[in-house]
């Protein structure tokens, strides 16, 4: 390479400066010779006189000084263009009113979406996190293996683990137990509720932070007989005027025991997983359970804080070693679940975290995109298609001297107006229609605008959707020449036919994958809700069946027997939709060394297949008439596999040295959660009633049954209220996310495939609009209406058809994927796809045809005679 | 009547004064000897851009020189309606002053 000649022998030209390359940036280009060359000139003069050193500085105070008069300059030319761009844009806007409310309706719609889903995610991420030390909390989570390589993954320890910790594993700063939910009748003398809560470590409130409205954190737990409440249950019991005199007050649990109130907290935050209305600490549930102490037994939630640093894959391992030396059993593992995963992450399989509620957040935030871009490609193509009217206005433009950067500003800046203008109408219809959101998704949101992560995600999605509809035209348009403009006459230029094209069959792709997604994530709820439902959920009424009314079952339901309103009463330790007892220990003739598969077990009262509506599939249930029938037992489909009996009627059973014969197969119903496999179970006739009580009422007369019930209940625990629930309402409580998952993802897909629509109304508005002329020569030759309506709608009709070719094996793929995760599952059938395709095809011709069926029937007198 | 503003006055004025030398740096020298501040260059020259946008003033590009590191300079001259301009402020002045009693307050 050359050698360059020294561009400066002698040291005088003037610096490079990015100051002053800035300042540049608003001077005519007269100015900036001018200018640069009197620095440079005065910088030889004051080199000359002050050295190059302080030359150098007083230039770049020169350049300093002179940016604000220039800027100010530049600043006052450019408001009068932006006021010229905005005087255009309203005029257009004005023009085309029809048209632009059409884009802006559709993109605030895709906004107020965009900005529902984002609130939910954003409250279903936050959940648990409110802990002043929720980041280094974790739940002790155990993986028990059930035989035939089963792994289940249970959030339940040996209860002395707790005790040794403190001594063993300095990374461990503190340990909390935590009892399964409890449910307490807590009376002050005058009225009794039933309060749902927990037994829990007396430091409880030492690694979980709660507002305290009244007490210590640090000794509300510290006696046996201490109670902590929540506003709520202070308010419910106390009244509106318990922050007088509340400490010290008594509560009675059950009727026995005599609770003393130490503590209010707030509220729980609606984003907790473990809700309770009050905390006890153990001591009272611990006593009498010295098989608790027991290390084989595993009964107790346990949670650590690990101390800042620690990290949980190493401490898990260790605590595993302590256990398997304790109970010599190698055939568990220990892992810790970061308590914040306890919400979105707690579905297991063979151990490993693979989801849960997560899948849902992904689902959505995946629906919330798709309907977001839906919404700006429309936008996109509205903006483009009108652009390519406005070759006129842009070649004068040029001819005037107007630059390309200048016409981009002017496209994006009508692009930014229009998202603006969406934006605050999505704004109001979020506001208004917060509440019928809040209402279905049970959560409660605001929409908090001042909040600056808030504001700037909203302000940054409007942005987003700004710019993109502003970019073909910005970028396109402003690249013709005015001449070939201006000279050619031509209305549109040809362009942006085909990225409109490109646009509509991607629109329609997402469309379709959406509503095929919606669609199988609706069927597969709807699968799960009605397949291997077990008990008949209408008209059972359930209840609480402990105290004084378990003692006086027997009484209580001949009481009820007689009720014109009950159809059969019994009861079950358990709820019929959640049996949690299971046992390896079952006995059968021909059972496997080694089989150590587990049979959930379920005590049952007289009755109870028949009040709970489980279907029999063969033998009979427990009846009264059968002395033995003590001993016998009933069982599920899955358990007679399991023993891999074919006639399992008559065989002998034993368990825990109990012995008795099979008298009864029930269908399969789910036992547990919808999600995992139905596992065998076992009903065995109940020696005393406890658990909970099941009461069938007649159909259509539930009202009678439960003023039976009720009476029934005064007159046996006179003073205290009859709490019950129908079972409907407690599965709809259970799998209430996926209820309401189900629903909103059909609104989301109904709002996606209406954008699309309006899209695409105002894209063959635009269409038959440029094609009067054509259409009126056609007409006036002698082509028929039908004719000229197949004419304009065969490209939409076309372009949707390859949009289908696109979106369905996407979406199949897609869903197939998402299907596979579940255990029992509904597929994606040729029919759903065919509806969909039909529906998509069939709905675009209708939103087409509105303009074409228009075009072609106006007189071609009419649109001809301009010409 | 579009009266001229004091600095642009006092621009004019340097122009008139330098005459056929009258660019953008020995303007901006000649304005801070005669008023011993500092002027910008901004203050300069926007007033300047604006002075040939209202036709008092007349620029020309003068041939590029090694001393402006190769870059040419830009000459103003005044126009007929700048010169009218100059004599109408300046009328207007001594108008104003005429017949004004001495500018020292009578103490006492």
């Amino acid at each position: 390479m050359k050698e360059m000649p020294h561009p400066d022998p002698d040291g005088q030209t003037l610096p490079p400066s990015a100051v002053r390359r800035f300042l540049e940036h608003f001077l005519t280009p007269e100015e900036r010779i001018d200018i640069l060359g009197d620095m440079e000139e005065e910088f030889r003069y004051r080199v000359s006189v002050v050295g190059r050193r302080r030359a150098r500085g007083a230039n770049q105070l020169d350049v300093l000084f002179a940016l604000l008069p220039f800027m100010w300059r530049s600043i006052t030319w450019t408001s009068l263009m932006w006021i010229n761009y905005l005087t255009t844009a309203f005029r257009l806007f004005w023009r085309h009113r029809a048209q632009a409310s059409i884009n802006v309706a559709g993109l605030a719609i895709g906004l107020v979406t965009a900005f529902f889903i984002l609130m939910w995610v954003e409250d279903e991420l936050a959940y648990d996190r409110y802990h002043d030390d929720s980041d280094r909390i974790y739940r002790v989570m155990q993986n028990v293996s059930f035989g035939a390589g089963a792994i289940e993954t249970v959030e339940a320890v040996p209860m002395p683990l707790d005790a040794v910790f403190e001594a063993q594993f300095p990374e461990i700063e503190n340990s909390v137990l935590f009892s399964n939910e409890q449910s307490w009748a807590l009376s002050t003398g005058d009225a009794t509720f039933r309060e749902g809560g927990y037994f829990v470590d007396p430091d409880y409130f030492d690694v979980f932070t709660y507002e305290f409205l009244a007490g210590e954190p640090t000794s509300a737990l510290q006696s046996p007989e201490a109670i902590v409440l929540t506003e709520d249950l202070a308010v419910r019991h106390f009244g509106q005027e318990w922050r007088r005199s509340i400490l010290g007050k008594t509560l009675s649990v059950d009727e026995s025991t005599e609770l003393t109130v130490t503590g209010v907290i707030a509220n729980l935050p609606a984003q907790s997983s473990y809700r309770f209305d009050a905390v006890r600490p153990m001591y009272s549930f611990l006593q009498g359970k010295d098989w608790l102490e027991d290390w084989r037994n595993s009964n107790l939630r346990l949670f650590l804080r690990l101390e800042p640093g620690a990290d949980a894959a190493l401490v898990a391992p260790k605590i595993l070693d302590l256990v398997v030396e304790r109970t010599e059993d190698n055939s568990r593992t220990i892992q810790l679940q970061p308590y914040s995963d306890v919400y979105l992450r707690s579905n297991f399989v063979d151990g490993v975290a693979v989801g849960g509620r997560i899948e849902y957040v992904r689902i959505f935030g995946w629906v919330g995109l798709f309907v977001l871009l839906i919404a700006i490609i429309n936008f996109m193509n509205l903006a483009t298609a009108r652009s390519t009217q406005r070759g006129r206005e842009i070649g004068v433009r040029k001819a005037l001297g107007a630059s390309r950067l200048s016409l981009m500003q002017q496209f994006l800046g009508e692009s930014m107006m229009t998202s603006l203008a969406a934006l605050s109408l999505a704004l109001l219809l979020a506001f208004l229609l917060l509440p019928s959101f809040n209402a279905l998704t049970g959560k409660v949101l605001a929409l908090n605008l001042l909040d600056p992560g808030r504001a700037s995600k909203f302000g940054a999605i409007t942005l987003i959707a700004g710019l993109m509809g502003g970019l073909y035209p910005a970028f396109v348009l402003s690249s013709f020449s005015a001449t070939a403009v201006l000279r050619d006459r031509v209305t549109g230029f040809g362009g942006g036919a085909r990225v409109r094209k490109i646009l509509v069959v991607s629109q329609f792709a997402l469309s379709t994958i959406l509503i095929l997604g919606t669609l199988t994530v609706y069927n597969q709820i709807g699968y799960l809700r009605e397949t291997h439902l077990g008990a008949d959920r209408e008209n059972l009424i359930t209840a609480e069946l402990d105290g004084v009314l378990a003692e006086k079952y027997e009484t209580f339901k001949a009481y009820l027997s007689g009720e014109p309103g009950v159809a059969s009463v019994s009861f079950g330790s358990g709820s019929p939709l959640l049996q949690n007892t299971r046992t390896p220990s079952l006995r059968w003739d021909g059972k496997a060394e080694d089989d150590g598969t587990g049979f959930r077990l379920a005590w049952v009262g007289h009755d109870y297949v028949e009040t709970a509506g489980i279907k029999l599939d063969e033998g009979r249930t427990h009846s009264a008439e059968f002395l033995n029938d003590a001993s016998n037992f009933v069982i599920n489909q899955q358990a007679a596999l399991a023993m891999g009996m074919e006639q399992p009627l008559g065989q002998e059973l034993s368990l825990w040295g109990s012995t008795g014969v099979i008298i009864g197969v029930v269908q399969d119903y789910h036992l547990a959660s919808l999600y995992s496999p139905i596992d065998p179970l076992v009903l065995i006739l109940a020696d005393e009633a406890e658990g909970q009580l099941l009461v069938r009422a007649k159909a259509g007369r539930t009202q009678e049954a439960i003023a039976s019930l009720k009476r029934a209940h005064a007159s046996i625990v006179p003073g205290v209220d009859m709490e019950y629930e129908f079972l409907d309402e407690e599965w709809a409580r259970m799998y209430r996310s996926e209820l309401v998952t189900g629903t909103l993802a059909n609104y989301f897909a109904g709002l996606a495939i209406f954008i699309a629509c309006l899209g695409l109304f105002g894209l063959a508005a635009f269409t038959a609009q440029r094609r009067t002329r054509e259409i009126g020569i056609r007409k006036a030759m002698g082509a028929s209406v039908p004719g000229v309506v197949m004419l304009l709608s065969r490209e939409f009709i076309l372009l949707v058809a390859l949009a289908l070719l696109i979106g369905v094996p996407v979406a199949w793929y897609l869903v197939d994927g998402w299907l596979g995760s579940f255990e029992y599952h509904t597929t994606l059938g040729f029919g759903s796809i065919a509806l969909v395709a039909l529906a998509a095809v069939g709905l675009a011709f209708l939103t087409v045809s509105i303009h074409s069926v228009r075009a072609a029937r106006a007189n071609p007198v009419d649109t001809l005679r301009c010409e | 009547m579009n009266l001229l503003s004091r600095s642009e006055e006092l621009i004019l004025l340097a122009v008139w004064k330098l005459q056929g030398e009258a660019h953008g740096l020995a303007i901006r020298r000649h304005l801070m000897t005669v008023t011993g501040q500092t002027w910008s260059i901004g203050s300069v020259y926007v007033p300047l851009d604006k002075l040939v946008k209202l036709q008092y003033l007349d620029s020309q590009s003068s041939a590029p020189t090694a001393q402006r590191g190769g870059r040419s300079k830009r000459l103003f001259s005044l126009t007929e309606r700048g010169l009218s301009a100059l004599n109408q402020v300046k009328l207007i002045q001594q108008t104003m002053w005429e017949g004004l009693p001495a500018l020292t307050k009578q103490l006492g």
